[in-house]
């Protein structure tokens, strides 16, 4: 069942009685079967011990614990508008920080960039983030939180399984790239990474070594396109 | 603000440019990066303007649908659409560059009447640019067909089969080239050509300038809120110039190969044998100027030792450039290193990469006896020897041992390799490096 490659329709399992099963992106539930709606081939997510589907994608559809990178479009007295790529845009609560009251809480504006979560994501209602972490319970006010706003630094977009590749354990690309560069670097399930890094010249270098990275599968290859474009720098 | 671009390109460094032409006289298609264009040439016969009787007519269109990307909406009334159909008259039917006497069948009655469609299938910054290229190269390649006019006046058009078509001739080249203006913190403007779609946005101004290689300006055009110096202006108008004449010879050449390459087929395979995905296109791209890049990175160290080595420079550098094959590449290359940019290279090793496989593509054409579609393999072994063989089977790569995996053979009596084009890697074989 793992591995296996799935088109729409096609049952990729069904539900036992004393098994929970957790479904993830490209799954419905159709009675006692669960279905697939994507072409692709069927993982198993160890940390969230769920089931998804594996494709070639753009468009993100939000589904709940994704952590993504989102761009405040409206301020409200109480929530934010928040673009994360998805169908519709997200609402992130102004108090969904952790350690926020209502008179100590953050103030984002309108552009600016969001490492949020995932909380509420369905198709009949509007997803919802939130910026408080299961894990790490860092106060918002220290700026070390882990969900937080991304000051300064570069966004830019990309297809959503390079984005899961890069936050797989054995990413070669980011190893490599920390080798010989000091940056920061936040992965959103969105499609959208963003990097920042001492010297702008460097966040360009950065951004176009993963971009080439995407086309590139031999790891010497890699080291070798890397140390191309910082000979340059 | 570091005088880098986010692709890695100089101020003044443009796109790739790319041009495939289909199956038909006068389509072609034009990538200048990503954006990417699509031009037809059609005739018909028509009745010619009372005023200019013996003159043919030339009508151009631009459609910009959202398929050039989401900001642009279904329905002909985006500025973008406007501007690039005043560009195209201007800078086409304006400046007279094609004969329309030529197209005169039968004064005051019946004339030629050609129309340029062009498509926008992908907006990625430099619209006109593109689309002035792609009419340019596809009326450079369109035949319009013969015809007899009888002694009662009637005008019998003949199929391409019975009576050769006819070329049209272009007089002068127009050639439009796109400068972008944006201000820095202490007033000062900084010039750069080719924007792509993010610099775009940001950009405050344009200058659009179409002028031929003869030297004459034939449109000029200042989208957006700038206000230009003469200094400005002379500068753009003075690197357009330079540029103006690459392009037209780039066009002119790339028509000429394509129109050969016709005489030797019998059905030409037009866009299809050139179909290739973007992402297979860039692994191709990008693995190959890798594995050069190491190449010569690792020659030009042996350079280098040999410079130690000897006393007198020039000397020994003349020497080992003369023994390897890339000549113009390594020499490049020494300037790069001994200057002190700060300039981010994806593109610019892409430059300097094209001219290198440029060279080695002229190479190995002579060496070959078909030279028809080149085929690059991704392979995992980086051996340093590249062979050539006959029997129409090669595959091409400097630096790559030719282990092909996916090899066909690119005859055109063979039917049955067709189906089998889109699957295998297919390197274009008319991929133009940077000018």
């Amino acid at each position: 069942m793992i591995d296996l490659l799935v088109f729409p329709g096609d049952v990729v399992t069904t539900s036992k009685k004393n098994e929970k099963t957790r479904i993830s992106s490209g799954l419905i539930q159709n009675g006692d079967n669960i279905q697939s709606s994507k072409v692709g081939f069927v993982r198993k997510d160890l940390r969230k011990k769920c089931l998804w589907i594996d494709n070639h994608q753009n468009r993100y559809i939000p589904s709940v614990e994704d952590t993504v990178i989102g761009v405040i479009t409206e301020r409200h007295s109480f929530q934010y508008k928040i673009n994360i790529g998805a169908p519709r845009d997200a609402i992130l609560d102004a108090l969904s920080f952790e350690g926020a009251t209502k008179r100590n809480k953050p103030n984002l504006q309108v552009g600016d960039l969001v490492y949020c979560r995932v909380v509420v994501a369905n198709k009949h209602m509007e997803p919802e983030v939130s910026c408080i972490s299961l894990h790490f319970k860092k106060e918002w006010m220290t700026g070390e939180a882990l969900f937080t706003r991304l000051e300064d630094g570069y966004v830019f977009e990309c297809s959503l399984e390079f984005a899961r590749k890069l936050l797989s354990d054995d990413c070669f690309i980011l190893n490599c790239l920390g080798k010989y560069i000091p940056f920061e670097i936040a992965i959103g399930l969105n499609g959208r990474i963003w990097v920042k890094s001492s010297r702008i010249v460097l966040t360009i270098v950065i951004t176009n070594c993963l971009l080439n990275s995407q086309h590139i599968n031999n790891n010497k290859r890699m080291e070798q396109m890397v140390r191309i474009l910082l000979d340059r720098v | 603000a570091a005088g880098v671009r986010l692709d890695g390109r100089g101020l003044l460094e443009n796109r790739e440019i790319t041009v495939h032409f289909g199956q038909d006289y006068g389509s072609c298609a034009v990538s200048l990066g990503e954006t990417r264009v699509l031009a037809q040439v059609s005739c018909e016969v028509v009745e010619p303007r009372p005023s200019r009787p013996n003159e043919g007519k030339i009508v151009t269109n631009v459609h910009i649908t959202p398929m050039a990307g989401p900001e642009y909406e279904a329905g002909r009334t985006s500025d973008a659409q406007d501007e690039l159909q005043q560009l195209l008259e201007s800078n086409i039917k304006e400046s007279r560059c094609l004969d329309l006497e030529a197209l005169c069948i039968m004064a005051e009655e019946s004339v030629w009447q050609l129309r340029a469609d062009v498509t926008v299938l992908n907006a990625c910054g430099n619209l006109g640019d593109a689309c002035n290229m792609a009419v340019v190269a596809a009326l450079k390649h369109f035949h319009r067909p013969d015809i007899t006019v009888e002694e009662d006046g009637r005008v019998t058009i003949h199929s391409f089969s019975e009576r050769e078509p006819i070329p049209t001739f272009l007089k002068k080249v127009p050639v439009c080239l796109t400068y972008a203006f944006c201000q820095q913190q202490d007033g000062e403007l900084i010039v750069f050509s080719d924007p792509t779609d993010l610099e775009e946005r940001v950009v405050m101004g344009k200058l659009v300038v179409g002028l031929n290689p003869h030297g004459e300006i034939t449109s000029m055009n200042f989208p957006g809120l700038v206000m230009l110096d003469k200094k400005h202006i002379s500068f753009c108008i003075m690197n357009a110039f330079q540029r103006a004449r690459h392009c037209a010879e780039l066009i002119e050449k790339l028509v000429e190969e394509d129109l050969q390459k016709r005489k030797l087929e019998v059905h030409p395979k037009g866009f299809l044998g050139k179909l290739i995905s973007d992402e297979q296109h860039k692994r191709n791209l990008i693995n190959g100027k890798v594995a050069l890049m190491s190449i010569m990175s690792s020659q030009f160290q042996r350079v280098r030792d040999k410079m130690d080595v000897d006393q007198n420079n020039d000397n020994a550098i003349k020497h080992e450039m003369d023994e390897s094959n890339n000549h113009d590449s390594a020499t490049e290359e020494i300037d790069l290193m001994d200057d002190d940019n700060d300039k981010e290279n994806y593109d610019e090793e892409q430059r300097q990469k094209d001219n290198v496989e440029e060279l080695n593509y002229d190479e190995e054409k002579q060496k070959c006896k078909d030279d028809e579609d080149v085929e690059t393999v991704d392979d995992d072994d980086d051996d340093s020897s590249s062979t050539c063989s006959s029997d129409s089977q090669f595959s091409i790569e400097q630096g790559r041992s030719a282990s092909p995996r996916n090899v066909a053979t690119d005859s055109s009596s063979d039917d049955s390799s067709d189906s089998e084009d889109s699957e295998e890697d297919v390197k274009e074989s008319v991929n133009v490096g940077n000018l």
